[in-house]
């Protein structure tokens, strides 16, 4: 939507903060003759409510299309006007640029020099503004349909939560038959009726598809609609995809008969549990002392004559009424040896030995069988699904959580849920807990309806696009994909004209990391365009010779303002851009600002590793060295430099501006 | 539209204004630490303490908080808020001396020295940075802990918050200069190592993850980490 930018300048005195060192009235009476001005107008605090409805009033008077505030910092205001003038300007149209913390309190000496830059970042606001389309938000809608992979006691726990609430479900399961892992317990009769009981209500639902041997073996589509192929044929569309695949035992033998048949004729057993302490925790199965508790008493109760004995070096029964198998299992009357640390149990000559710390002298146990406890490891799929729904792994092999102290839940806010022992080992208890919990999570987000999302994204003409694929291997977010342009294949080589990038613009965090490495402009972010950007230079040098920060706004920027609140002074010359990323800018971007006359041009970034958009500052510094050889090559006198700042660090960013300004200043012809 | 009287002067604003943006806006200076535009009241740091003067007697009343009525009388230099604001100020430097911020209203207030000095703190305890990192960011990686003198701002269980997304809003609101950006994602600056094998991730208001981009190798060795990510600390 193109409209003729008409821009009102609300400039904000802050009660005497700003208007303390700048010249307001001079400052109004500057930015009355940019081009695309319409209104401009100061008052005490344009955020108190009163001074808000009266900008609501401007703003329709004069048919303003474009709000800047210019006063404080964005990301304390620009949540607050924006909700303020909302449904008249477009939210993107609207914001703050800060002359407090930028122009008025760090040059707090020197009120003309201050007002000349508090002068000068109008005008850049104004260019930018000027420059800035409205947008429209991205909608992504929800398909209505659950997918549950995965029919153990989580998965089917899942599907039937989500059919509670009316939600249609399609549940895939690899094997023949549900039930997973607790189909392994036929002894005991409490697994097998969470079993049975489930797999007759799923049975009897109408609104779950019950899908067995198969597989999903691709995810295609995006937030809202993902479309997964098994390895049956079909394909299925749902809003939400829960993963339940669960675990399995390494090397685990399922009983062939039951227990007690196979018990009858022992008379010495010997149970080997883990020695956790040593082990990580992501192996403990936390079934296995369970288990072991179970089956120790069951064989004492089947056979009174029979020794049973449990060499254990921790015994995990947290959770639930588990202690009262300890209890059980003493009254049967199984031994319980703890071993020392580092010290395993060894077999010798059909005896367990193993040194008695209590009592202080080797323990000698006879022994028909011995069973070990054997860990729970993920299954050799859950990798690869986890790499289909880009979920990420921990060390033990299990998909992990993102933020697993306080949303244990939560993997990504994108409608893909783990639940069950996929996600950690854990026993059925556990399972069902972690299944309704998803399945909770799952209905929201399918009752949602659709996602609507403000934040640019990048866009790319494809007209212009010549098929590269540069900002495929850029992008951090695997937001765009290569896909086959249809008919068109005329001049040029036919495989680069064959293909065209594509975003997915729901992914996409606008880190315009593709705009600056595109050889032919075809990638725009939407508030970071080129234009903007250039504007924002020619804006800031208007004036007459100074300097040119690039500020990342998470890092660069976010220390300018502190130095500023804090009152740290440094050379007023300093014009401060902010860019999301230092990853968005461009070796000619940097060159084209000395040559419009910038004394220096500096940038400023996250430290290594720290970036916001995983790789941008690398990026940042390629990019710089990119600009430095250029113009070396080019016979310029180059002033550019790179500078890594902590986002609090306002003494940093004064240092860093300070030591540029005299050695650019030194620099200069 | 509502009349009341502010030292002395008649003005008027409309209904749901407080009695610090009545002041604000027509320029009576009223000194406040916890307040901020952009968050709603909360009275913490009581230094905007006003004078109501009622039939029935004056009271005193957070001015940030206290929602503007018609025909009300306030003072904001009588001798009762002035001698009220002194010993607020004197509480605020018994662990807050050594601050600029603190010094400049002991100084315009006249007051010396606190009765008794406790360690110095650079935390006054006002919770902007707790409701800021809430309401603005809508992250909430940090909040007020514990009771008593143990009170303090801190991320969860003390270590340092995966839901930080290191944006620097809470150092940036804090009126005294307190916050590093340490203090949330101590022990070291990236939210996302403490000690888990999980690789850093995106931002959490982009929302997405991206698969998992590895370390640099020598920012491994500089964070202490060994090859799997684990942090070893």
């Amino acid at each position: 939507m193109m409209d003729e930018p008409s821009i009102g300048v609300f400039i904000c005195e802050c009660g005497g903060k700003i208007s303390g060192t700048l010249d307001v009235s001079a400052l109004v009476c500057g930015a009355r003759e940019l081009s695309g001005v319409t209104w401009v107008g100061s008052a005490g605090y344009w955020c108190l409510p009163n001074n808000v409805e009266r900008m609501r009033a401007i703003i329709a008077e004069q048919k303003l299309n474009r709000v800047i505030v210019a006063g404080c910092a964005p990301r304390t205001h620009d949540a607050l006007l924006r909700r303020a003038i909302d449904g008249i300007v477009a939210p993107n149209l609207v914001g703050v640029t800060n002359l407090r913390d930028l122009c008025a309190l760090p040059h707090h000496d020197n009120p003309a020099a201050a007002t000349a830059k508090a002068r000068d970042h109008i005008a850049m606001a104004v260019a930018d503004w000027r420059a800035r389309q409205s947008g429209s938000p991205r909608v992504a809608r929800i398909t209505p349909h659950a997918l549950v992979i995965g029919g153990g006691i989580a998965g089917m726990t899942a599907a039937l939560a989500l059919s509670d609430a009316d939600l249609p479900v399609t549940l895939v399961e690899r094997e023949a038959e549900l039930g997973g892992l607790a189909r392994l317990r036929a002894s005991d009769s409490e697994s097998a009726a969470l079993v049975s009981g489930r797999r007759a209500e799923i049975g009897a639902r109408g609104n779950i598809q019950v899908l067995m041997n198969t597989h999903p073996i691709n995810v295609a589509g995006t937030v809202g609609c993902y479309q997964v192929t098994l390895g049956s044929g079909q394909a299925i569309e749902a809003g939400v995809i829960i993963v339940a695949t669960g675990a399995h035992y390494s090397d685990f033998q399922p009983p062939t008969s039951n227990l007690q048949s196979s018990i009858s004729n022992l008379q010495h057993v010997a149970f080997v549990l883990c020695d956790r302490s040593s082990a990580k925790m992501q192996s403990c199965a936390r079934t296995c002392c369970l288990d072991t508790l179970r089956q120790a008493t069951e064989i004492k109760q089947h056979s009174r004559e029979s020794e049973v004995t449990i060499f254990f070096r921790e015994l995990y029964t947290a959770g639930g009424t588990y202690d009262e198998l300890v209890w059980n299992a003493q009254q049967a009357g199984v031994r319980f040896v703890r071993y020392p640390a580092g010290g395993a149990p060894q077999v010798v000559n059909g005896e367990i030995v193993v040194y008695d710390e209590l009592t202080e002298r080797d323990v000698r146990v006879r022994c028909d069988q011995m069973i070990a406890a054997m860990p729970m490891t993920p299954r050799a799929d859950t990798a690869q699904l986890a790499a289909m729904l880009r979920l990420p792994i921990d060390l033990g092999g299990f998909i992990a959580d993102t933020r697993v102290r306080l949303r244990p839940a939560d993997c990504i806010e994108r409608g893909v849920y783990v639940c069950g022992a996929a996600h950690f080992p854990c026993d059925a208890q556990r399972a069902i807990f972690q299944a309704y919990d998803v399945a909770a999570r799952a209905a929201q987000h399918l009752q949602r309806g659709e996602i609507v999302n403000w934040a640019p994204a990048a866009t790319i003409d494809a007209a212009r696009c010549n098929g590269c694929g540069d900002c495929v291997r850029v992008c951090p977010f695997a937001a765009i994909v290569l896909t086959r342009r249809g008919g068109d294949k005329e001049g040029g080589r036919q495989e680069d004209w064959g293909r065209l990038a594509v975003v997915d613009s729901l992914l996409c965090t606008g880190c315009a990391s593709c705009v600056s490495v595109c050889p032919v402009k075809a990638t725009q972010v939407p508030f970071a365009t080129d234009e903007q950007m250039e504007a924002q230079v020619r804006a800031g040098l208007g004036q007459g010779a100074s300097h040119l920060v690039f500020a990342c706004e998470w890092s660069g920027y976010s220390a300018a303002e502190i130095a500023g609140a804090r009152g740290l002074m440094y050379p007023p010359s300093a014009r401060v851009i902010r860019v999301n990323c230092t990853g968005r800018l461009q070796p000619g971007l940097l060159l084209k600002a000395l040559e419009t006359g910038a004394v220096g041009v500096l940038v400023l970034g996250c430290a290594p590793g720290v970036c916001h958009y995983e790789q941008g500052n690398e990026r940042a510094a390629a990019i710089f060295e990119q600009a430095n050889a250029l113009g070396n090559l080019m016979g310029l006198e180059v002033r550019l430099a790179l500078k890594w700042i902590p986002p609090d660090d306002g003494e940093a960013f004064v240092r860093a501006v300070s030591d540029f300004v005299d050695d650019a200043n030194r620099n200069a012809p | 539209m509502l009349r009341l009287t502010i030292d002395e002067r008649t003005i008027r604003v409309p209904v749901g204004y407080t009695l610090l943006q009545a002041a604000r806006e027509n320029n009576i200076p009223i000194p406040t630490l916890c307040s901020h535009e952009a968050l709603l009241p909360y009275g913490a740091c009581r230094l905007c303490l006003v004078e109501l003067v009622e039939p029935r007697g004056s009271r005193l009343v957070a001015s940030c908080g206290y929602p503007c009525q018609d025909g009300l009388v306030v003072r904001t230099q009588s001798d009762l808020v002035i001698s009220t604001r002194r010993t607020v100020i004197e509480l605020l430097m018994v662990t807050g001396a050594h601050l600029p911020i603190i010094r400049a209203l002991a100084a315009e207030a006249g007051v010396d020295a606190p009765y008794v000095a406790l360690p110095p703190n650079d935390c006054i305890l006002c919770g902007l940075c707790v409701r800021a990192c809430r309401d603005l960011v809508g992250v909430s990686a940090i909040s007020l802990t514990h009771r008593g003198m143990d009170r303090t701002i801190s991320t969860p269980f003390r270590i340092s918050s995966a839901d930080c997304i290191e944006c620097g809003t809470c150092a940036l609101v804090c009126p005294t200069g307190a916050i590093r950006i340490e203090d949330v994602t101590r022990p070291i600056r990236t939210a996302h190592t403490w000690g888990s094998p999980y690789e850093r991730r995106a931002c959490r208001l982009c929302e997405y993850d991206p698969p998992g981009a590895p370390f640099p190798e020598d920012y491994r060795e500089l964070l202490g980490m060994s090859q799997n990510g684990m942090c070893e600390t």
